[in-house]
């Protein structure tokens, strides 16, 4: 098969130590070399393109970036701030809340680290798909560590805030750790913005590892950002009747990537996937979803939902995997998708994948244009045709909006997408 | 000999018992009532009769015209004449009802050394009954139960039991949610049903069901047994002191 | 059920095609290079133009590698241990005279076909139910052997024949249109078959003519450790229809078998075909042994406005399947339609479903495909709908539903959708669920076997498919079902 070879700006890149520990680094090391980044014909990869970061000739941060502030404030109550800019951890707060020990990875002891690079379910090193990940793992110096304790009902949100792009053409691979004891609970916010205008590259991982009767609400907030170019991904892995809450809102990038991973391996367990991208201009907004049933009695809801616009391009595949023994599964996915553009483009896949027998498994996908008798019932309610069309945009990206736990975040992010669609310069499609 | 014949019959559900010791005796020409509250075993004893798995008896015995039931599996008991009327009949998409019905009439006359029923003359035996039934002819081209509303699904279970002729009729619940109209058709098929070679078990939680088929014997079946019996004017008090009366009475 | 009658169910359920015919048969030896290209064109008296064609196609097939993609699982095909042509002994009298009736036909072929129940005979066919209206073509391993019905379809101006009496007597509609569906180099396999195809059958039907019968031509592979590889193309020209049935078995070999077959419809302005398949190649025995290997292209293009194309399949046998009906929808309101039912049992694996590529404006495709997998079965959709940027007001419905019989099968739902136009309208919906126990109870309680409750839900699981399949092939198709899961309850 056809692999994109590792562009040596990249290879000489790879350093001499990383902070997974020495064996892990180095069969990863040893892979990427051999495999190189995944390109068009790797299955996973058929939509999305890197060639914007292997032309990127990407280098290291260079350590500036301590009085870097994003620009936008979200309307949490007293959060927990861990700052990257460019991919470098700027340091623990010092105001923890009880029951929530965090450190730099680079301090943490050996076993910590080899949990922080030994996700469950495990990327295949030899799968060209699973690339970026071992890329991460074999050069990942920067990250952080939070663990929970067990019981602690943490309130204060935590925000990772993943500041990009404040020097020029800079690339990073952090990597997160992220532990919940036995029936703890957190929400994870991650708040990601473009702070310079340059492109900048960031290709991170989260492995997060919720214990029995834990849950862990995690919400990636992917702001506006023209030059930001991101791969990420999430590995989630819940025991006994663990959740896992994950609430993905893309907004901005010019080509994002996103992967979750989530393996569902304890009875009782649960997840839920709720996703909302809105590509514009030509931006390239993408979403991968794995959800892994590995144990009988556990449950999945999954909605996404795009928007796009202009020249963007909305990609979705949701892969739900159902193991052999794993009885009586209800999984639900769907994925609906609204094209505003005729240069826009949008491209699903929601896949099943079965090997036990007792399951109630359905998926959904939708594309299409606005509701047309919806549309006239407005105007005969006397309201304008572009107005009736901004409503029925905005209710569609509603309906994810509130699923959003937090009610300050929620009516924050409908002004902001109700900005966004009344900012639109050209009229919504050509029909009625 | 009578035509069920059921002693001291404890069955259980993932280790709980919920039958604790039921006698009945059902003759041919008899209609039986069993009434009783929610949870009182009315259901399962259904089940159990049926040949539902997941019910385990744990003990006593059930005889069906001379055999060991509890020997059977379920479409032998169906063959060998007894006939399950269904409280929540289930949808089966893709079947047609006219497909189903002439299976299982074949399946009988099968058994019985009959020949397979010659497509005529079964058509102009099926349309006399969803007449009867006050339903149309194109029901019987859907699918099974499919999109049915509740009191077509139970109309169904009676039209199933006019055309397969049991001996022994058990309907759980036929007559929940029904209006008034419905559940006089049902009545009404039920009455037509009544006869010297049958045996009828109503199994009802309202008394409503027996102003239209009178029984012969009412039973109340309370925390899995049969606290008492009497004939229809125990369904009459039943009506009017509620279960507590009887209850309290029965221990 | 106790364990004798256990046993007794899985002796019962045997492969019922399996037999072989002895007769003697032309096999060329195994391997594959340029020579064997030049000699199979040359055993067939090709014209030039098909010998460069098939040159080609084996020149690009050279440069390709085997398709990795699909969720299927076989060892490495030696594809220099097949022998690329087989025929029938007597075939070398049959080129050189095509026979006039079937008295010139090798009896022993006829009574093949008599096992597989073809009413291959015209009077067979006329006593037959409804076959009386259905013209067969017989393909007996490589080599189409005889075509019946001739002189009727002649008179409507109808020309139903084998591939090498096409290529013979219709050069010129062989060249304007072979290869222009499914190119020379689009897979691996077409590029296979594109050398080594050896026959099949063609249809052209003129323009306006409604063919008067169904087509109908039956596969068959007989011979050991040959390749079929056969090669239909029909096309339909403007404001024609045809419909054309497609049945296949093999006898029960222990080793592996391949079928790369290609088949390209072409349907101009208003014209409809109608393609329906039941397939029930030798699946291989319980234990997942023998059996053949089908990989098949089939595409279709509307080519013209308002044209149709419709496939219907019932895949049933084989050890694996690779197969993906397509339609390319290139004319202004053109209809695409793809209807599957897909078994599998024992260890047959399936990856199957569908292209809908939608190019001309108010372009449509509806696709309803059912899965079922038993015992170690895996069984996978895989369809794609594509949008283009030129197909205004496009629309899709896809369905999908897969039932699990037993819990050591696998059903698998791949579907890619593409949209590039704002009025595109897609919808897909795709569920998976097991045959309910309160379904089987239900129908117990009324009399019927377990065996008879499972094939019943089956058969309404799969009614939405059987809908669409001419009368015959429905009734077929179901009894087809019933053997296929014989064994796998209880």
């Amino acid at each position: 098969m056809n692999r994109t070879g590792l562009p040596d700006w990249l290879s000489d890149a790879l350093p001499e130590r990383a902070a997974a520990p020495t064996e892990i680094a180095e069969a990863a090391r040893h892979q990427v070399e051999t495999i190189g980044l995944p390109g068009l014909r790797d299955e996973e990869w058929r939509w999305t393109n890197l060639r914007a970061i292997q032309r990127g000739r990407f280098h290291a941060p260079s350590g500036v970036g301590a009085d870097v502030e994003p620009s936008t404030r979200l309307p949490l109550d007293n959060p927990l701030r861990l700052r990257f800019v460019d991919g470098a951890f700027q340091g623990v707060p010092d105001d923890l809340p009880e029951g929530v020990a965090i450190t730099a990875l680079a301090d943490a002891d050996e076993a910590t680290r080899a949990a922080a690079f030994s996700p469950k379910p495990a990327p295949s090193v030899e799968n060209p798909n699973d690339a970026l990940v071992t890329l991460n793992t074999a050069m990942a110096r920067e990250g952080v560590v939070v663990d929970v304790a067990a019981n602690a009902i943490v309130e204060r949100p935590i925000v990772i805030e993943w500041l990009d792009g404040a020097t020029e053409s800079t690339m990073s691979h952090p990597r997160v750790l992220i532990r919940l004891g036995e029936s703890a609970s957190a929400t994870l916010i991650e708040h990601v913005e473009t702070v310079g205008e340059k492109p900048a590259w960031r290709n991170s991982v989260i492995v997060s590892s919720i214990a029995a009767n834990a849950a862990l609400t995690h919400i990636a907030l992917g702001l506006d950002g023209e030059s930001r170019l991101s791969t990420t991904r999430t590995f989630a892995a819940l025991e006994r009747d663990a959740r896992y809450h994950s609430h993905n809102v893309q907004l901005g990038g010019r080509m994002i990537r996103r992967e979750y991973d989530v393996h569902v391996g304890g009875t009782g367990a649960h997840t839920d996937l709720i996703g909302l991208m809105m590509p514009h201009g030509k931006q390239l907004l993408d979403t991968h979803t794995r959800i892994t049933h590995a144990a009988a009695d556990t449950t999945s809801n999954e909605h996404y939902r795009t928007i796009a616009d202009d020249a963007g391009r909305g990609v979705f595949k949701g892969r739900i995997l159902i193991e052999q023994d794993a009885q009586r599964i209800e999984a639900y996915q769907s994925s609906n998708n609204l094209i505003l553009s005729d240069d826009a483009e949008i491209d699903a896949k929601p896949e099943l994948e079965i090997y036990a027998d007792d399951v109630s498994c359905s998926h959904g996908a939708t594309i299409g244009r606005l509701d047309q008798e919806a549309l006239f019932y407005l105007r005969t309610r006397g309201i304008a045709l572009d107005e009736a069309r901004g409503l029925l945009i905005a209710g569609f990206a509603q309906e994810v909006i509130d699923e959003l736990p937090i009610p300050a975040l929620r009516d924050w992010l409908t002004t902001r997408v109700e900005q966004r669609l009344n900012d639109r310069s050209l009229p919504v499609d050509s029909d009625a | 000999m009578a035509l069920l014949e059921i002693k001291n019959l404890h069955a259980e559900i993932d280790g709980s018992e919920i039958l604790k010791g039921i006698d009945l005796t059902v003759n041919a020409g008899e209609v039986h009532a069993i009434m009783g509250p929610n949870g009182s075993g009315k259901s399962t004893l259904c089940h159990v009769l049926g040949g539902r798995d997941g019910y385990e008896v744990t003990q006593g015995t059930i005889t069906f015209d001379g055999h060991d039931l509890l020997e059977m599996e379920t479409e032998e008991r169906a063959i060998a004449g007894m006939l399950l009327g269904f409280q929540h009949p289930v949808e089966i998409p893709g079947v047609k009802n006219i497909y189903l019905l002439k299976e299982a009439l074949n399946a009988k006359r099968e058994a019985q050394g009959l020949e397979e029923i010659d497509t005529f003359t079964f058509m102009k035996q099926v349309r006399e009954l969803v007449a009867s039934m006050d339903m149309d002819d194109a029901f019987l081209h859907r699918g099974v139960n499919a999109g049915f509303s509740g009191g077509e699904k139970k109309r169904n279970e009676i039209l199933q039991m006019l055309l397969l002729e049991p001996k022994l009729a058990l309907l759980d619940e036929t007559d929940s949610g029904l209006d008034i109209d419905a559940l006089k058709v049902v009545s009404d098929g039920i009455n037509r049903m009544r006869g010297e070679a049958r045996g009828i078990i109503l199994v009802t939680h309202y008394q409503r069901l027996l102003n239209y088929v009178e029984p012969d014997m009412v039973h109340v079946l309370y925390k899995g047994k049969i606290i008492k019996s009497g004939d229809k004017t125990l369904a009459h008090r039943l009506e009017a002191e509620g279960y507590q009366e009887i209850l309290q009475e029965a221990s | 059920m106790t364990e004798t009658q256990e046993l007794e169910q899985l002796v019962k359920r045997e492969y019922k095609y399996g037999f072989t015919t002895d007769i003697e048969q032309e096999i060329i030896p195994p391997g594959l290079d340029e020579d064997v290209v030049r000699m199979i064109s040359a055993k067939k008296k090709e014209p030039e133009f098909m010998l460069e064609w098939r040159l080609s196609a084996f020149r690009h097939w050279q440069t390709m590698t085997e398709p990795e993609w699909a969720h299927v699982h076989y060892p490495r095909i030696d594809y220099q241990a097949l022998s690329y042509y087989a025929a029938p002994k007597s075939q070398e009298e049959l080129d050189a005279e095509a026979p006039e009736s079937l008295d010139d036909v090798d009896p022993k072929l006829l009574e093949t076909y008599e096992k597989l129940g073809i009413p291959l005979h015209e009077r067979a066919a006329l006593a037959g139910v409804k076959g009386a209206n259905v013209a067969v073509d017989a393909v007996f391993d490589s080599v189409s052997v005889t075509t019946t019905f001739k002189e009727k379809l002649a008179e409507a101006g109808v020309i139903f024949c084998s591939f090498s009496e096409a290529v013979e007597n219709h050069p010129e509609l062989v060249k304007k249109y072979l290869g222009t569906v499914v190119p020379q180099g689009d897979n691996f396999f077409a590029a296979l078959n594109s050398a080594v195809f050896s026959d099949g059958s063609f249809v052209y039907v003129p323009k306006g003519v409604k063919c008067p019968m169904e087509l109908s031509t039956y596969f068959r592979i007989n011979a050991k450790n040959t390749g079929q590889f056969e090669r239909t193309l029909i096309i339909a020209e403007e404001g024609a229809s045809v419909s054309y049935l497609e049945g296949c078995t093999a006898p029960q070999r222990d080793e592996n078998q391949l079928h790369a077959a290609v088949v390209e419809l072409v349907a101009l302005d208003d014209a409809e075909i109608k393609y329906s398949t039941v397939q029930n190649w030798y699946p291989g025995d319980e234990e997942g042994k023998g059996g053949i290997y089908n990989f098949v292209t089939k595409r279709g293009e509307c080519r013209g406005d308002r044209s149709k194309i419709t496939w219907t399949q019932v895949e049933a046998g084989s050890a694996i399947t690779w197969k993906y009906p397509s339609c390319v929808l290139k004319g202004d309101d053109s209809v695409g339609e793809f209807y599957s039912v897909a078994v599998g049992n024992n260890y047959q694996q399936i990856d199957s479903g569908t292209k809908m590529i939608h190019l001309g404006k108010r372009t449509r495709s509806t696709i309803v495909s059912k899965g079922i997998s038993a015992g170690h079965a895996e069984n996978a959709y895989r369809g794609l709908v594509h949008i283009g940027k030129t197909a205004t007001d496009a629309r899709n419905f896809t369905q999908c539903d897969s039932l699990l019989i037993g819990d050591r099968c696998g059903a698998h739902t791949f579907p890619y959708i593409e949209a590039k136009n704002a009025s595109a309208q897609v919808e897909h919906e795709a569920t998976t669920s097991k045959v309910s126990d309160d379904q089987m109870f239900y129908l117990r309680s009324r009399g019927l076997s377990e065996e008879d409750a499972m094939n019943m839900v089956v058969s309404g699981f799969c009614k939405d498919v059987f809908n669409e399949l001419p009368m015959e092939f429905a009734v077929e198709a179901q009894a087809l079902l019933a053997v296929s899961l014989e064994g796998s309850v209880g």
